[in-house]
């Protein structure tokens, strides 16, 4: 041991540096976990891309190496700070804590010290002073990162089985083969609404309830939910014709029945037309409802201003909440497709 | 040799010279290692020290035996209420010169030895109680204005019976604080009991053998002095001993209901002294916290002064010592 005084900085200044990373990296143990949690948890709340997937947990891991890793660098203790962390760690009794205050010491005693500290610590490895150690709510954050991914994958796959048609991935397809007597019910106005446009009531009444200022102000929306919810209450209790019966006749009652709720509330027509375009009104089925739905809204839908007024207003509306992503993204072609049919 | 070998091999002589006494005082004195080891720290750290233990458990013994194995000139006083301060410190008496003259002459009292040992000093008046103040403190005694220097080294070892206080002094608190340490003596357990019936009731009387002389004790005690210690040992001690006041924020609960009176600062220096000593015994040229925990309880337990709540509930001092020391971390 040539010089007693370098061997204990030394020492001192590598067991700092491997304090510093290792408490960096217990924060991390406890950061990391909860960052997956964290970005899970967001990506799961809305859909997103793969590369949207890929950015967040980018971003979350970032964060937690950051918040990991700034402390250590921001304070960096000082060298008694560490030389008494050592003597604890190593059980060297206050030997290096001593030694360093006694480094500029002449007197025997004090070199005594030095010497005695310098011997101890010239044994020490840091890496095997101060091992990788699981901070203290490891398990407990690890628990949660793993229930965040569970919680991540049942969410992603309701909302793949969710957001897919019922009937193939064309939803007016599956509208029109429901009118053709496949669902077993009669075709009526809520049909139609379920298959091709049918939940402006419920992407209404979804999008309402992130924002209430819309649902008061989208009274189209708000007819056709009335529409809906009575075209559903007649056709649940019209009867059930067989799959190849001809269906003109429930139809037709389930269009008059809207017609008759329709009139007067500046929708006048619209049941009957949607119903048309689903190919109720005449029984026959349409090899491509969308393409009714529209051809009909064309040439059926009223053009007067008042209509056109209301139609801008619900359908700019409507723009902004499926442009600020407040409606599911299920029902987000839906909602185009209603505002389409009811085009002026 | 260098200074540095120099003072090295005087730590090893302390070290030797320690285990020598207490194996010696071992031969006599059976159990009690913690004791004797204290007992051996207070002595060369040339502080007195009061031993309470009930009668009968080797007080005496253990005080005559350390003089013994250290050749040191050994004295006793046996205190009860008619021993007069001149009894302990010395008087001038008249005698007649060989010319036929008369003169005064100093007799030196029994405070004049290296060990002193003041038996059952709580059956001493205050007045005679005093007289061991300046002789424990200054280290020097003044009878009839003139001052008399006591030998190197000199320690007082008073004994008192903690069950029989009828008739006793109580030390008052100003002369309890200038006790190093206050030791307290425990019955042995059994196997204990059994060596010792063994060694006093045999024909083979066992005898203390001389460890070490005079010199090579005085030689040593300035070492102890030297051991250092850290900043952050030294503020560990200072916090102990303000933690034991009651007035002081964030005292414990403990203090603060049982406590009337704190440790002095004279506390903090028998407990930096006698760690350093511990230090020396344990090879070490350094103070470390486990040297302070060592030390604590009989440097602290006698300079705590409980309130009436205290006394009433039978808290003990010791006990409020530990409790300070557990909240330290030192338990």
């Amino acid at each position: 041991m040539n010089n007693p005084s370098a061997t204990i900085l030394t020492t001192v200044a590598r067991c700092r540096v491997r304090m510093q990373l290792v408490a960096a990296v217990r924060r991390a143990g406890i950061t990391i976990p909860l960052a997956i949690s964290a970005g899970e948890l967001f990506a799961g709340s809305r859909t997103a891309t793969p590369g949207q997937l890929v950015a967040i947990a980018g971003i979350a891991l970032g964060l937690a190496v950051a918040i990991a890793a700034l402390p250590s660098m921001l304070r960096v203790p000082g060298v008694r700070t560490s030389a008494a962390a050592i003597d604890a760690r190593l059980r060297l009794q206050d030997r290096t804590v001593t030694a360093v205050q006694m480094l500029d010491d002449t007197d025997p005693m004090a070199r005594l010290v030095v010497r005695d500290a310098a011997s101890r610590l010239s044994m020490v490895s840091p890496g095997h002073a101060f091992p990788f150690e699981a901070p203290v709510h490891f398990r407990a954050a690890l628990a949660g990162a793993l229930g965040a991914t569970v919680l991540f994958v049942v969410m992603t796959a309701v909302r793949g089985q969710a957001g897919a048609p019922p009937n193939g991935s064309d939803g007016i397809r599956s509208a029109g083969a429901a009118q053709s007597g496949r669902m077993g019910k009669p075709p009526s106005n809520a049909q139609v609404a379920e298959g091709a446009a049918p939940s402006a009531a419920t992407a209404q009444s979804q999008a309402s309830s992130q924002t209430p200022a819309a649902r008061e102000d989208t009274p189209i929306g708000r007819e056709s939910a009335k529409n809906d919810s009575a075209g559903q209450t007649l056709a649940r209790s019209g009867s059930a014709p067989r799959a190849d019966a001809p269906r003109s006749a429930p139809a037709r009652d389930v269009a008059a029945a809207a017609e008759a709720r329709d009139s007067g509330r500046g929708a006048t027509g619209f049941a009957a037309r949607t119903a048309a375009a689903a190919g109720g009104v005449s029984g026959t089925i349409d090899p491509n409802p969308a393409d009714g739905i529209r051809r009909t809204a064309r040439t059926a839908a009223p053009a007067g201003a008042a209509y056109r007024d209301q139609y801008r207003i619900a359908s700019e509306r409507a723009r902004s909440a499926v442009a600020q992503e407040r409606l599911p993204a299920r029902l987000r072609t839906y909602v185009k497709r209603y505002f389409v049919a009811i085009h002026p | 040799m260098t200074s540095i070998d120099t003072v090295q091999a005087q730590a090893s002589a302390f070290r030797a010279t320690f285990d020598s006494l207490k194996v010696e005082i071992g031969r006599v004195f059976v159990g009690h290692s913690a004791l004797v080891d204290h007992l051996l720290v207070c002595f060369f750290c040339q502080g007195h020290a009061l031993i309470e233990g009930p009668p009968g458990l080797g007080k005496t013994l253990l005080i005559k035996s350390l003089s013994d194995a250290a050749d040191l000139r050994f004295a006793r006083v046996q205190c009860t209420p008619d021993l007069m301060p001149a009894d302990v410190t010395g008087t001038n008496i008249l005698v007649d010169t060989p010319g036929g003259q008369r003169e005064f002459v100093f007799q030196r009292g029994p405070i004049f030895a290296n060990i002193v040992l003041a038996d059952e000093i709580n059956r001493a008046t205050p007045r005679t109680q005093a007289a061991f103040l300046e002789a424990m403190q200054e280290r020097r005694v003044t009878v009839f204005g003139v001052t008399h220097p006591l030998d190197v080294p000199f320690s007082v070892f008073a004994t008192q019976n903690p069950i029989e206080m009828e008739g006793t002094y109580p030390l008052p608190e100003a002369q309890l604080d200038r006790f190093f340490f206050k030791l307290n003596v425990a019955v042995p357990d059994v196997a204990d009991m059994a060596e010792i019936m063994a060694r006093t009731t045999g024909d083979q009387q066992t005898r203390v053998k001389r460890a070490v002389d005079l010199d090579t004790v005085r030689s040593m005690l300035p070492l102890i002095r030297q051991v250092r210690i850290a900043d952050e040992t030294m503020r560990l001690v200072l916090t102990l001993v303000r933690a034991t006041h009651p007035t002081i924020d964030d005292a414990l609960p403990e203090v603060k209901q049982y406590v009337r009176y704190g440790a002095s600062p004279r506390a903090a220096q028998a407990i930096i002294l006698a760690a350093k000593a511990f230090a020396l015994v344990d090879g070490r040229y350094h103070v470390a916290a486990e040297d302070v925990r060592r030390v604590a309880v009989p440097a602290l337990n006698h300079r705590l002064i409980l309130n009436f709540h205290g006394e009433m509930e039978r808290i003990t001092a010791t006990s409020i010592v530990e409790r300070v020391l557990a909240a330290r971390g030192h338990a």
